[in-house]
């Protein structure tokens, strides 16, 4: 049984979304791989969900909310030491606003 | 030699009894560890790191307290490998992908997960960072990006995944106990197919706090050990309220360790009819119903139930861990850790982009992308909404069959483990291995995976270790220690398969 590709235009789009390139070999198999796994779960739409609500996390209604109280939190220094790009202040990236 | 052979065999706490007696230092039981895995950490691929030094340095101030007199924790000089998706203070921490690796540098994050740091409180050893499945995306450990773990009984078979190398350093007798992580099977399974105890906590039991995040709805810190007693005490020491992480339960932890001393006289089992149909490998569905049938001579009632919309547990987790990963993968960006890669000239997208691209391997790239696909507009209300509904009936099947039983009984996988690069190209059929513990994860319950008697695989040939599952309701992780306990007591006698094992002869 042949499967349905995802069109490469649409792995292009959502690899866009993702922010992740991706070889034209790489772009080939997902489109494959990503057909197929659509197809699959294509069958949750046989089951009858009219009125169900969605469970989007389980056990919520437990959790306690923590007091709003100041702690100490990660020393800078400690925060930047392994970025791959920083300065005294902050992590740099390359330019993403025009000067 | 001798006295490796048997520190090596002890349980966890076994180790932590001779240690408080002084029948053996914590010294020597690293050392002990440290041989061994050295011996097979190669062949089997158990660990990404090993940290000896750190290692010994614990085991001294073991030794030190034990001299002056002061009060030992009940984990004193048990040595413990700790899935590397979670973080240890300095330690290299990569979760199986090289997006946390720039040049040769591994990230060491600048804090340890609470569950860690309560380790090391009671006087546990860190042995190393085990070997798993990047990003705790697969079922075989082979998607590890560094390379494949194997199975202590069979080598050319996966020991599951993804906690595959905390499995394989127990079974192996590495070490007697470790922490993995289980987002839809991930510690059930590897315990499975490697004879080995594994414990996923109802959500909210374990701390998360400096586990990296897969699926957020989903992701559980589990204990593994070599028995059951001390996956118990693992669970005792890791469990509890954490302020720093705001979807852990404020609520008593049980005594899972004198839980395994109950018996299950009286317990009611529920066995669900759709765990044991098509897809069920036959030789794992008879030791598997073995495994039951002891529990009911031991006093235990066995129920007939149902969980009808247990088909679509595969569907329905496939859609929400891989929206919910598109989301928690975004901080891998190339700015505050790990890998940066920037094409010359580009922008900051440009520079995502490339980090991203060059940084995971196909199966995060494959997830994050069906996630985006799920996620979308346009696709949003007809998968991802759709599954948060069908999740909400698969919750309904549990709670109506815990209206009439205490304790649900299982196959934990459908095989015995498979052959490495067996399912590497298929990722769909990857994905059914896990189709008896996802909807453990999709209704937020405690499970367990507890070793039967062995079975061959189809074709024929060595037995490979099979585990029974035990699930419960919220929050009732004792009565699966006492039925599991049951289990392992009546199967003791049988020696699990372990060829790689260190008493074993090596081939």
């Amino acid at each position: 049984m042949s499967h349905k590709q995802l069109p490469t235009e649409t792995v292009a789009t959502l690899l866009r979304l993702a922010r992740l390139s991706a070889t034209p070999e790489e772009q080939q198999k997902l489109s494959a791989d990503l057909g197929k796994i659509i197809e699959y779960i294509q069958a949750l739409q046989e089951v009858n969900t009219d009125g169900i609500e969605p469970t989007a996390h389980v056990l919520l209604d437990r959790l306690a909310w923590r007091d709003d109280i100041l702690e100490q939190g990660l020393d800078r220094s400690e925060a930047l030491a392994q970025a791959p790009r920083h300065d005294d202040e902050g992590f740099r990236v390359p330019t993403f606003v025009e000067d | 030699m001798g006295q490796r052979n048997e520190i090596q065999h002890w349980t966890l706490i076994e180790v932590a009894q001779h240690v408080a007696a002084g029948d053996v230092s914590a010294e020597e039981v690293a050392r002990s560890a440290l041989d061994t895995i050295e011996e097979l950490n190669t062949p089997l691929g158990a660990f990404l790191t090993v940290t000896a030094d750190q290692m010994l340095t614990q085991a001294r101030a073991v030794d030190a307290r034990r001299t002056r007199g002061e009060p030992l924790g009940k984990l004193a000089g048990v040595p413990l490998g700790i899935k590397d998706a979670l973080c240890t203070r300095g330690v290299p921490t990569t979760c199986g992908s090289k997006i946390l690796v720039r040049g040769s540098e591994p990230w060491r994050p600048p804090y340890d997960a609470t569950t860690v740091a309560r380790l090391w409180a009671e006087g546990a050893l860190l042995a190393g960072k085990c070997n798993m499945d990047e990003f705790a995306m697969g079922s075989s450990t082979e998607n590890s990006a560094f390379f494949p773990a194997r199975n202590p009984a069979d080598p050319t078979r996966t020991p599951g995944g993804s906690s595959g190398g905390s499995a394989v350093a127990v079974a192996a007798r590495m070490i007697p106990g470790a922490l993995g992580s289980d987002t839809g099977g991930s510690v059930r399974q590897p315990a499975a197919y490697t004879g080995c105890v594994g414990v996923k906590p109802t959500y909210g039991r374990v701390s998360r706090f400096g586990l990296i995040a897969y699926a957020s709805s989903l992701d559980v810190v589990g204990p593994m050990a070599s028995d059951v007693r001390g996956a118990a005490r693992l669970l005792e020491v890791i469990a509890g309220h954490d302020p720093r992480d705001g979807t852990s339960l404020d609520q008593p932890v049980d005594a899972y360790e004198a839980a395994c001393e109950r018996g299950v006289r009286g317990l009611r089992v529920g066995v669900p009819e759709e765990y044991f149909g098509t897809g069920l490998q036959p030789e794992v569905k008879t030791q598997v119903e073995a495994a039951i049938h002891l529990l009911e001579r031991e006093g235990a009632t066995l129920v007939p139930v149902h969980l009808p919309h247990t088909r679509h547990a595969v569907a329905t987790y496939y859609v929400i861990a891989t929206a919910e990963a598109s989301s928690n993968l975004a901080r891998f960006d190339g700015v505050r850790f790990g890998l940066r890669h920037e094409p010359p000239a580009g922008d900051v997208t440009a520079m995502y982009e490339a980090t991203r691209g060059k940084g995971f391997g196909p199966e995060v790239k494959r997830r994050i992308v069906l996630g985006t696909y799920v996620l979308s507009h346009g696709y949003y209300d007809a998968y991802y909404r759709k599954a948060q509904q069908v999740r909400t009936l698969i919750r309904r099947d549990f709670d109506q069959v815990f209206g009439e039983v205490d304790v649900i009984a299982t196959p934990t996988a459908p095989t015995v483990a498979f052959l490495l690069g067996e399912q590497l190209d298929d990722p769909l059929t990857m994905y059914l291995n896990d189709v008896y513990t996802l909807p453990a994860n999709l209704a937020g319950l405690p499970a367990l995976s507890v070793p039967v008697a062995p079975a061959p695989p189809s074709g024929g040939g060595s037995p490979l270790p099979v585990g029974l599952q035990l699930l419960g309701p919220p929050l009732a992780e004792a009565r699966l220690f006492a039925a599991a306990a049951v289990v392992e007591a009546m199967l003791t006698s049988r020696q699990p398969p372990g060829a790689l094992s260190p008493t074993a002869p090596t081939p």
